[in-house]
């Protein structure tokens, strides 16, 4: 057995039925391993690399699963280094194989070569070179399990040719088994949240007005506990829960407390809750500067008047970006009914009557969006809603219906332009017969559109919207802000054939420049089941709150 | 305020660079550094110190926690700790002011490890503040070139950064 092969046999030891990738001369042997194994694995050829990133990336949101992404030396595989920062700004866990040159060709500029470790060291939880036979699976098991214990991650194991064609014996094999030294995540070192547990009832019980701030971190767990605990809190505190651009979907859009993800762009009510609060519970957020809406809000933060109980795995975040009054580390699945169960205690003993079956105040102030509306009822709560970024992607987040966690898959602390087609990519590839709709605007569309040629050689039921305003919104908006309207290439002049295009790649194509026209062609992909294309030709920026 | 940290880890190719990439993507400035090995020789002994407030402090221990391959990290306490950095000064000197030179060098327990005609080299090793002294003192002669460790560190009494 090679090394190749034996990558093979690691990942489907750890589950992994589908890998994403692009072939090249170094891991030549990796890819004729994947073709004897077709069986076993499943490979999506991308068009270009950084669209296979992002389709493991988003495979691995939908899933829960652990992403793998595999490339070539040199151009192959710092064409990843977008999807894998990507990947590292939202936490998701990816495990990225690339090849390399020959371990005697390594530093010597030689063709295709690359310091892959070197230059994803800050966007990767983890990274290494394997630099003999009898390290690999050593190191690419440690990779599965980094990628996805604790707050989770993208590691990247570089793999020299030669290490993947020199050959493994059963003996040596079994030696690596029985040597296996299992990586311990550090943030086991350090749960301390028990002693501090009193302090924060003690701040839920003298705060007057609480809020509840979830981030991302409190979808990383597959089950609903989290968001049942975090609804059953919000009830006994009557307060309202505000969400990162992250964690919009984990709570169903009309429930009662429910007020909408805060930020610059985020939905007013959050914005209100947040800045009228006294206490700020913060759920697995590591606070984004996009998050916390302006300067002033952030003096307000430090001014003393609104505390902020912090409650996050990663012991760095807390204190990175806002000071907490009182922090837990740990995993919320734990700490949040610990909390519930000590506060409820401290009531009950002091006699007060807490938790209320409707909320005092409107929290929810949801407002119905005709077109997402319309998209929704056609897809139904199931769809996944896969988001490039830009403006109309804070559009889906304000305004889009969402019913079930875990089915907005966007592009959040990196903020990456060209993520939405490769991701849409990822998402149908665990999404099997569920809708996934993928939201685009012009500009991400024409930056990645040549992975329509892997929607059509996979035939790959997706659903695209491409919204078209010929602008580049978010930027055209900042132009008209600071920029007295000089708006620098922010404007689309000629305008390519979108439909035609897409049709070219045997999608079947419409062009929607009313409620109707749109429904019809949300109707078709319904029914279809096919890969459909809608240019969405209509004002829908002046519809928001 | 000047802090020291330990940071132990794992013996392995590249470390120091994650480390270090830590340091500076975060925009975290190192005052000095010194690495070798432990006891153990699996095990590497990182000491850098900074000049930072209490909440980056924090922030630099807790991101380090994260480095996959750092085994332990401990901000030592400045009032049981003892700090030493050996320093080579090579210093013009013929046969005029070698003498005074010696005689300096006495004074604050540097030895003379190399002489030729034309220069000698001093070994020093202590704190940060006696080396200044002495380069000060012995400026005048003309300082050729010196090298630093940079400074390593350990708590006082049996305390160790594994208790």
């Amino acid at each position: 057995m090679n090394g190749a092969r034996y990558i093979v046999d690691i990942l489907c030891e750890n589950g992994v039925d589908v890998v994403f990738g692009y072939p090249g001369a170094t891991v030549l042997s990796i890819y004729d391993e994947l073709h004897k194994n077709k069986k076993r694995i499943r490979h999506i050829r991308t068009a270009h690399e950084q669209g296979a990133a992002h389709a493991a990336d988003a495979y691995a949101r939908a899933s829960g699963k652990t992403g793998v992404v595999i490339a070539t030396s040199g151009p192959g595989a710092t064409n990843l280094v977008t999807g894998i920062a990507n990947a590292y700004m939202d936490s998701v866990p990816m495990v990225v194989i690339t090849g390399n040159v020959d371990q005697h060709l390594i530093g010597t500029d030689s063709f295709q070569e690359v310091d892959i470790v070197g230059i994803t060291m800050s966007v990767t939880k983890y990274n290494c070179v394997v630099h003999s036979i009898d390290e690999l699976g050593h190191s690419l098991r440690n990779a599965f399990i980094i990628a996805q214990s604790g707050r989770k991650g993208p590691v990247l194991v570089d793999v020299p040719r030669d290490v993947l064609e020199s050959c493994l014996s059963l003996k040596s094999i079994k030696k690596m088994e029985a040597e296996f030294d299992y990586y311990h995540p550090p943030e086991s070192r350090e749960d301390c949240c028990e002693h501090e547990l009193d302090r924060a009832v003690q701040m839920l019980t003298e705060s007057r007005n609480p809020v509840i701030l979830v981030g991302g971190g409190v979808k990383a767990h597959r089950t609903s506990h989290v968001t049942d605990d975090i609804k059953q809190l919000a009830k006994i505190l009557d307060c309202a829960i505000c969400s990162s651009l992250m964690a919009v979907d984990s709570i169903e859009y009309d429930y009662p407390y429910y007020a909408g993800f805060c930020g610059i762009s985020g939905n007013e009510a959050a914005n209100r809750a947040l800045d009228e609060a006294d206490l700020i519970i913060a759920i697995g957020t590591r606070f984004s500067n996009r998050m916390i809406k302006s300067r002033s809000e952030q003096e307000v933060l430090h001014s003393g008047y609104t505390k902020v109980l912090h409650i996050d795995r990663d012991r760095a975040e807390i204190n990175k970006v806002i000071a907490s009054d009182c922090f837990l580390v740990g995993d919320a699945e734990q700490i949040l009914p610990a909390l519930i169960a000590r506060y409820r205690e401290k009531m009950e003993a002091e006699d007060i009557t807490s938790g209320v079956a409707v909320p005092a105040i409107t929290y929810n102030m949801y407002k119905r969006d005709e077109i997402l509306t319309a998209l929704s009822e056609k897809v139904g709560t199931d769809a996944y809603i896969v988001t490039d970024v830009g403006n109309h992607q804070m559009w889906i987040a304000r305004n889009y219906p969402f019913m079930q966690s875990g089915r907005f898959i966007t592009s959040g602390g990196l903020g990456t332009m060209g993520f939405g087609l490769g991701a849409a990519i990822g998402t149908v590839t665990h999404a099997k017969d569920k809708p996934v709709v993928l939201i685009i605007g012009d500009g991400g569309f024409t930056m990645s559109c040549h992975e329509l040629a892997t929607i059509k050689a996979y035939n790959l039921p997706v659903l695209v919207i491409m919204v078209n305003n010929g602008k580049l919104g978010m930027v055209y908006d900042l132009q008209a802000q600071k920029c007295r309207g000089r708006f620098s290439q922010t404007v689309v002049k000629r305008k390519p054939l979108y439909c035609n295009l897409a049709r070219s790649f045997g999608m079947k194509a419409y062009k929607a420049t009313c409620l109707e026209t749109f429904n019809k062609a949300v109707q078709q992909y319904m029914d279809t089941k096919k890969a459909t294309f809608i240019d969405l030709c209509m004002d829908i920026y002046g519809r928001n709150e | 305020m000047i802090k020291t940290i330990s940071i132990l880890v794992e013996n392995k190719a590249g470390m120091l660079v994650r480390v270090t990439n830590l340091f500076s993507r975060r925009g975290y400035n190192i005052e000095s550094l010194a690495v070798g090995i432990t006891e153990k020789s699996e095990i590497s002994r990182i000491t850098v110190i900074v000049d930072t407030d209490e909440r980056i402090l924090d922030q630099i221990v807790h991101q380090l926690m994260k480095l996959v391959g750092v085994i332990k990290v401990k901000v030592l306490d400045d009032d049981a700790i003892i700090t030493r950095e050996l320093v080579l000064i090579k210093v013009k000197a013929d046969s005029t002011c070698r003498n005074e030179i010696i005689q300096i060098a006495e004074i604050f327990r540097a030895r003379i490890i190399d002489l030729c005609p034309d220069s000698l080299t001093i070994e020093l090793t202590g704190q940060y503040d006696k080396t200044n002294a002495l380069l000060s003192m012995i400026e005048k002669f003309g300082i050729i070139e010196v090298a630093r460790t940079g400074k390593v560190s350990l708590s006082r009494g049996t305390d160790s950064i594994n208790t």
